[in-house]
């Protein structure tokens, strides 16, 4: 439950409120004496410790209504702080707010600027207050705060009258919401509170006539804030004008609609403006820095504090997520740990079931892929040769001398000079030769020497024979290449002959046939 | 607003507060910190020991699949004597058989000793195999080429290893135009006789 004390200070003494469940349950009045002073000292020392705001209802309070230049931040602080030296010199009261801007010209602010103008009446509480390390939350004054009992009403020009039991007669004028004149009269009992009102409005209206201000067009309103059996009164008394409209605020159903719970006591609004002021504190109007200083303090300290809880919830927030996290992370390893020694059960019962043997799976694939390759690099010589018998049947007049075949990853050297061919035809190795493929197979090459036989020195027959019998092989597959020819017809080659020699003559030839195996 | 000293000391137990949460909140948060790391370190250990641990369930598995698929090719090459020290004495009975078999005139064999092989299909096999060569010569005499391409190939299929005939040659020694039973046709052959043994078993 929401609990402060309040100081309400008029001209003769100083009064404090305690505040709790949207009422005023206590009060105790300090006069302006030494022994008042000592014991709102006292009071200081015992509640001083939450922040208290003072509320003023004094006689002496200057408003003043100024066009000034549109500024802003320091340059705005520094015109409004001359301005108030130039105006209120001697208090340190004072205020300054700007309340709206010209439309036209230049634009300028309109500022109100507005002093407690006798300090001597704020001071000494206030420095009570100082002394007792009080955070004075703000000195406020009753015009400020009676806007607040003013919402909802949509009249433009308004001239609220409130009693204040201990202060008087408050007559506070408003134009679209902003304060434009205040007075107050003082000791206004309230046995004579009708008769005041009726004389004191007169008067007021008078003045505000000579200032141009009352609305055209329209009357001005005039709100009494009283209670049900003054209202019949002053209905009874107050002079019927068309200038003017009288709206009679009741204060039990202002108190409902502020939502104050406290007893009231006649027409005295003095409850409702604590109340006002205790439910939503306007910024500090008329304290300065100095008098406020230990509110900021108080609020600093607040902030602090506000800083450190943050701290602690911000880290401690993080803290426990940090540990969810490790403890999630702990559970997700204690589940990939048994994922692990699952598998690696289950690698141990599949690996029992291999061969027993030393040699590695790759090995064994690579021992049985090398045993199939080396065994294709011999087929079976009658292959070649049944090829070859194939094609010799279809020439009987070739006659086979010798036959030769070998296996050779380089068949062009095959016969042409003593192959250097290594075991199984592994070329020996040559920088210039690119390396020979793991999965190639070497060529079956076939050194075939023959005869034309008969032979009656019919070289052009015999050299068309053994082109025929290559184009036969050709078309078994075979490529040849003619080592010798029954006559050598190449130019650089050296020819001997003669016709008688007839007789001895004979049509030899080699051919070199060799087979290509795809792998 | 300005703050003297002795404000400083109205406000030092909030300070002393927002310092102590400070200190108190940057401890949580250093040792809920390590708390997770030292989780989150042992959960990356964890996952990786997982990981390995998959793939090698997986390599194994796909390992007994192939060698499911090698292994009785492997089992029967050894038992072929192709992979398994050379059985020279086999290799000589199974060649007197031949020769007897196939009614050769005349056979003479010589074999050098083993050597490791050069050949490019070895090479990925050289990591587990030793994989070894014996050279040879053969010298055939026979009536008739057939007698001899029969004998080479019986020869390739029985010997226990790999039987590489490198190179022949075919000479006809006799007339060939006579009706005599006598040899022929004279062979000498080439043939490298390889087998493969386990690497450490030698």
């Amino acid at each position: 439950m929401k609990r402060q004390f309040l100081i309400y200070l008029t001209a003769e003494q100083v009064s404090s409120h305690l505040w709790e469940g949207e009422r005023l349950v206590s009060e105790r009045s300090y006069p302006a004496t030494d022994e008042g002073r000592a014991a709102f000292e006292g009071f200081l020392r015992r509640h001083g410790r939450e922040p208290i705001p003072l509320l003023t209802d004094l006689v002496e309070e200057d408003y003043r209504f100024e066009g000034v230049p549109h500024l802003v931040g320091p340059d705005r602080s520094a015109l409004f702080g001359r301005k108030l030296e130039q105006y209120y010199r001697v208090t340190p009261y004072r205020h300054a707010s700007v309340v709206g801007r010209d439309t036209e010209g230049r634009r300028d602010d309109r500022v109100v600027f507005s002093a407690l103008t006798n300090p001597g009446l704020v001071s000494p509480w206030v420095e009570l207050m100082g002394r007792a390390e009080v955070p004075l939350r703000g000195v406020y004054s009753v015009p400020l705060v009676s806007r607040e009992l003013l919402a909802g009403m949509r009249s433009s020009h308004v001239l609220l009258l409130t009693w204040e039991a201990r202060a008087g007669l408050r007559q506070s004028y408003f134009i679209n919401n902003q304060l434009r004149f205040t007075r107050l009269t003082g000791n206004v009992d309230h046995d004579r509170l009708v008769e005041r009102v009726a004389s004191e409005t007169t008067l007021t209206v008078k003045y505000l006539a000579s200032l141009s201000l009352l609305p055209t067009g329209h009357p001005l309103d005039i709100c009494i804030l009283c209670d049900a059996a003054d209202r019949e009164e002053l209905r009874a008394r107050l002079r019927t004008d068309p200038a003017l409209r009288h709206v009679f605020l009741d204060l039990r159903e202002l108190a409902n609609r502020l939502g104050y719970r406290g007893e009231l006591k006649g027409s005295d609004a003095t409850p409702l403006l604590l109340h006002a002021l205790a439910r939503k504190p306007p910024p500090n109007q008329y304290g300065s820095a100095e008098h406020i200083h230990y509110f900021s303090l108080w609020r600093l300290r607040r902030g602090l504090l506000a800083l450190a809880a943050a701290v602690m919830v911000a880290t401690g927030a993080w803290s426990l997520y940090q540990v969810w996290d490790g403890f999630r992370l702990k559970s997700r390893a204690a589940e990939l740990t048994a994922e692990t020694r699952s598998i690696e059960d289950a690698h141990r019962r599949l690996t029992a079931d291999f061969p027993k043997t030393r040699v590695s799976t790759t090995n064994i694939k690579l021992g049985v892929a090398a045993a199939q390759r080396l065994a294709a690099y011999s087929p079976p010589p009658g292959e070649l040769l049944g090829r070859l018998s194939a094609v010799l049947d279809a020439f009987p007049s070739v006659q086979v001398g010798s036959l030769s075949w070998e296996t050779s990853f380089k068949p062009e050297t095959v016969g042409a000079a003593s192959s250097a061919a290594g075991p199984t035809g592994a070329p020996p190795p040559d920088a210039a030769q690119p390396p020979v493929a793991e999965d190639a197979l070497p060529a079956q090459v076939m050194i075939l020497n023959g005869e034309i036989w008969p032979f009656n020195g019919d070289y052009r027959g015999a050299l068309d024979l053994v082109e025929r019998l290559r184009a036969a092989l050709a078309r078994k597959g075979l490529e040849t290449s003619a080592l010798k020819l029954p006559l050598d017809l190449r130019p650089e080659a050296t020819l001997a002959g003669g016709a008688d020699e007839q007789a001895s003559r004979r049509a030899l030839f080699s051919l070199r046939i060799v087979w290509r195996r795809k792998a | 607003m300005k703050l003297t000293a002795a404000d400083i000391k109205r406000l030092r137990w909030p300070l002393l507060l927002l310092a102590l949460a400070g200190a108190a909140g940057g401890g949580g948060i250093y040792a809920s910190q390590q708390f997770a790391l030292s989780h989150r370190a042992a959960t990356r250990t964890a996952e990786s020991q997982a990981s390995e641990a998959r793939n090698r369930m997986r390599s194994v598995t796909s390992e007994k699949q192939e060698l499911a698929a090698v292994y009785p090719q492997y089992q029967e090459l050894a038992q072929r004597g192709i992979i398994g020290a050379e059985r020279r004495l086999d290799w000589v009975e199974t060649v007197e058989t031949l020769v007897r078999k196939h009614g050769m005139f005349t056979v003479k064999y010589n074999m050098e000793a083993q050597k490791p092989l050069d050949a490019p299909a070895a090479a990925g096999a050289r990591t587990g195999f030793d994989i070894n060569a014996s050279a040879m010569t053969l010298e055939l005499t026979a009536l008739h080429e057939g007698q001899i391409l029969d004998f080479l190939e019986e020869l390739r299929k029985a010997s226990a290893g790999i039987t590489l005939i490198e190179r022949c040659t075919l000479e006809r020694i006799g007339a060939g135009r006579e009706l005599r039973y006598a040899p022929q046709i004279k062979a000498n052959c080439a043939v490298t006789w390889v087998t493969l043994l386990e690497k450490g078993k030698g």
